[in-house]
């Protein structure tokens, strides 16, 4: 609660003996938490968390000769192998229109180690019988085992990297397998800096948050503050996170694959407790006594391959272009394929399947494409959004 | 980090749910309808009993696979499963061949403790690969190749609904309807309410037949041995064989995950023949490498080595006639077969098992008839 309200500026608020001390936060700091932490609303007995809902690659390029490994998710899939309605802000505000409105309260329960961590119903059920409203609220469980602890620093790290003009994610679509003889497993988090998005910044349709997945929330939250540089130059970090120190070899290690590839500018170890420098090459970031995110520059840089980072930086600047395209709905992004294949001497088909959507989107230019959406772009009337 | 795969299965189950519970309130059952799921794999790994997602298999008591979900009712203050889930959208991420039956296992034994297991999974799924793709999706920025659910699975999962007491099946991840009115209609018949679930059972079921077709598994195995001879050169009696390539390597690295896949052909296996003993035969697996995975005691090889579903055999327990053929399969004991397969070697070694060429050194029950010896080169030329 603390790291949250020191590094973040959130506000602690008193729930009464009932709900103790929780964390204040609007809808748009929900939404990031959700999909990084996976912390669920309890809009219903189950909950409802957004994490891992959004993804578009299982795959980066440079390990699959620079073709895009594609998965549904973000898009959605139809029993007859066709494209539809995802998981994309746009269907989730249309399911859930409660989750992008109002202020929302992080619950924090502690759960035993010989507990159970299937306490949502119990939770939702408890906040029902004091008249709260569940959906206002996000449970954060806390492990006495600290098991679930990485997914919070991954968070964390997010958010920093975030506020440092990176867009960052902890789905990271990293797969390294036996790539050049080594396989290094898929780092926590990643983050970018894609200068082809100085383009949204021009338009003044920045998202609210700094979360690739968030690119696609403009429909919802642009970002109406100034002075907020997308830079010109491209950049690609990864951070490795560990729940303690006593895992800073094996944190190591796994910075050494991802460095192995020569395509990250940076690399960190994530470890909370850490006081020392980790590595020359491999910069640090850590909680300090004041519980502050602290960053700890490498000594030296990492080597980078330029020819495959050059290959990357389409890459991604493609990667960014399925989350701006998710802004919309189905139908439109239907008519944005229709109009990417009148473009390229193609017919149009009654129903597209996914290689449709990626050749659309992966030959349409950055502007063309913000200029489809910029134009098509409508905040949803779901009910009272 | 947690595979996006499983969160997918596990968001998609919570949705399925919720959905349940809203139909169920017009037959006031809502309230007898409970559901376990965890964020954690290291919870579904508990046993049910103790509040987790993993069940024994009654023939052995030993466990298998974990589970991503269940729904279940509460009697005489105990939880009694229903309907079990195991998901996977391995299709749509590259498991085109063995690498699906690292699940199989996980709703076996729900199965066979009488309750309804599930593998909720597309029947085809769209991997995307780095080359070869399918004709209409094959150029410079993706290719695209269909992986299609192993009719293995399929087919023993079928047999072990028909064998009974509980029901294997395979639901398509894209039919959630399908399963929220299973789940509907199972409630209502635990419940002894009018339902219509012998109705969606047979809609499923259908699919399933439909998809598996005429698979015959003799056919289409290159490591199917359809009889084996013992030490005296017997045939034995009601026994087929199965050749495993797996060595050492490849089921001791995490990354490979080949004990699980083992676990579940050899359990796909056993039903694909019931009455009858199958021997998994380790061709690339010594004395010592089997003592070596018996100590890691593992779920999946204390299973496999020791479990009922088949007699495990390795190199070392193979009496070759030919010792030639024998030294040929020593020499690639630590062999990557990803990099080269040496597929024409082990169908060598199937038919000289089925020829009684190589013969396994156990005593066995022999059949009345018995076959001559031929040569290897009789056999494959």
């Amino acid at each position: 609660m603390e790291i949250l309200h020191r590094n973040f500026g959130f506000k602690i608020v008193d729930g009464g003996r009932a709900l103790g001390k929780m964390v204040e936060i609007d809808a748009r700091e929900a939404f990031t938490l959700s999909l990084v932490h996976g912390s669920p609303y309890l809009i219903n007995s189950v909950g409802f968390s957004l994490k891992g809902r959004m993804e578009v690659f299982i795959h980066r390029g440079v390990f699959q000769n620079n073709k895009y490994v594609y998965t549904p998710g973000l898009f959605g899939r139809k029993l007859d192998l066709s494209i539809g309605e995802g998981d994309s802000p746009y269907y989730i505000c249309k399911r859930y229109p409660k989750l992008f409105k109002g202020k929302k309260y992080i619950l924090f329960k502690e759960i035993g180690k010989d507990q159970l961590s299937n306490i949502e119903r119990q939770v939702h059920d408890s906040l029902v019988s004091e008249e709260c409203d569940p959906g206002s609220f996000l449970l954060f469980k806390i492990m006495e085992q600290e098991s679930n602890l990485e997914p919070f620093f991954e968070y964390l790290c997010c958010k920093f990297f975030g506020a440092k003009g990176y867009f960052a994610e902890d789905q990271v679509p990293w797969f390294q397998q036996s790539y050049k003889g080594l396989t290094g497993g898929i780092p926590d988090v990643g983050a970018y800096k894609i200068p082809s998005l100085q383009e949204l910044q021009r338009r003044d349709i920045l998202p609210y948050g700094r979360l690739i997945q968030e690119l696609s929330t403009i429909f919802i939250w642009s970002d109406t503050k100034q002075g907020e540089n997308i830079e010109s130059h491209s950049e690609v970090v990864l951070g490795e996170v560990k729940i303690s120190k006593s895992q800073k070899l094996q944190a190591l290690q796994q910075l050494e694959r991802y460095a192995a590839v020569r395509l990250a500018d940076k690399a960190y170890a994530v470890l909370h407790d850490e006081r020392s420098p980790v590595k020359n090459c491999f910069g640090l970031i850590a909680i300090n006594d004041d519980l502050m995110i602290e960053l700890d520059e490498a000594k030296n840089a990492l080597e980078v391959d330029n020819d495959l980072k050059k290959d990357d930086e389409v890459w991604l600047a493609n990667y960014a272009k399925f989350y701006i395209l998710a802004n919309l709905s189905f139908e439109k992004i239907s008519q944005f394929i229709d109009e990417r294949r009148r473009v390229l001497g193609k017919s149009q088909k009654a129903q597209y399947r996914s290689y449709d959507l990626i050749e659309s989107v992966v030959t349409c230019p950055m502007i063309d494409l913000l200029d489809f959406v910029e134009d098509k772009l409508e905040c949803p009337s779901f009910g009272d959004v | 980090m947690v595979y996006t795969s499983d969160l997918r299965i596990k968001n998609l189950l919570k949705e399925i749910h919720i959905s349940i519970v809203d139909e169920l309130k017009a037959s006031n059952l809502q309230e007898m309808l409970h559901f376990r799921i965890f964020d954690n794999v290291s919870e579904d790994n508990v046993l049910w009993e103790d509040g987790g997602l993993t069940f024994k298999d009654p023939s052995t008591d030993l466990p298998l696979g974990s589970n991503d979900g269940a729904w279940y009712t509460i009697e005489d203050g105990k939880d009694v499963p229903l309907v079990v889930i195991e998901g996977t959208y391995g299709t749509e991420r590259g498991q085109f061949g063995d690498g699906q039956m690292n699940r199989f296992s996980h709703p076996f034994a729900v199965a066979k403790l009488g309750f309804i297991g599930i593998l909720l999974t597309p029947y085809v799924g769209e991997s995307y690969v780095k080359d070869n793709g399918a004709n209409e999706c094959n150029n410079e920025y993706a290719c695209m190749k269909y992986a299609y659910v192993r009719k293995i699975i399929v087919k023993s999962a079928i047999e072990i609904s028909k064998a009974g007491p509980g029901l294997y099946l395979v639901v398509d991840a894209y039919e959630p309807e399908m399963l929220k009115r299973l789940v509907i209609e199972a409630i209502k018949s635990r419940m002894k309410k009018s339902n219509s679930f012998s109705k969606i059972r047979g809609e499923i079921m259908l699919k399933m037949e439909n998809c598996a077709g005429t698979y015959n598994p003799e056919k289409r195995s290159l490591q199917f041995v359809s009889r084996v001879f013992d030490k005296d050169g017997r045939e034995m009696a009601d026994t087929v064989g199965r050749i495993y390539t797996h060595n050492y390597e490849a089921l001791t690295t995490s990354t490979k995950r080949d004990g699980h896949g083992l676990l579940g052909k050899t359990l796909a296996q056993s039903e694909l023949y019931p009455g009858k003993e199958i021997y998994s035969i380790f061709v690339r697996l010594t004395k010592e490498d089997m003592e070596r995975l018996r100590g890691r005691h593992s779920k999946e090889f204390t299973y496999v080595l020791s479990g009922s579903a088949s007699k495990a055999v390795c190199l070392d327990d193979l009496i070759f006639l030919d010792k030639d053929l024998e030294k040929r399969l020593r020499a690639i004991l630590r062999q990557n077969l990803h990099k080269k397969s040496e597929k024409s070697l082990i169908s060598k070694a199937r038919d000289a098992l089925v020829n009684n060429i190589i013969r396994i050194n156990r005593k066995g029950n022999p059949i009345t008839r018995q076959v001559g010896q031929r040569s290897l080169n009789d056999i494959t030329s």
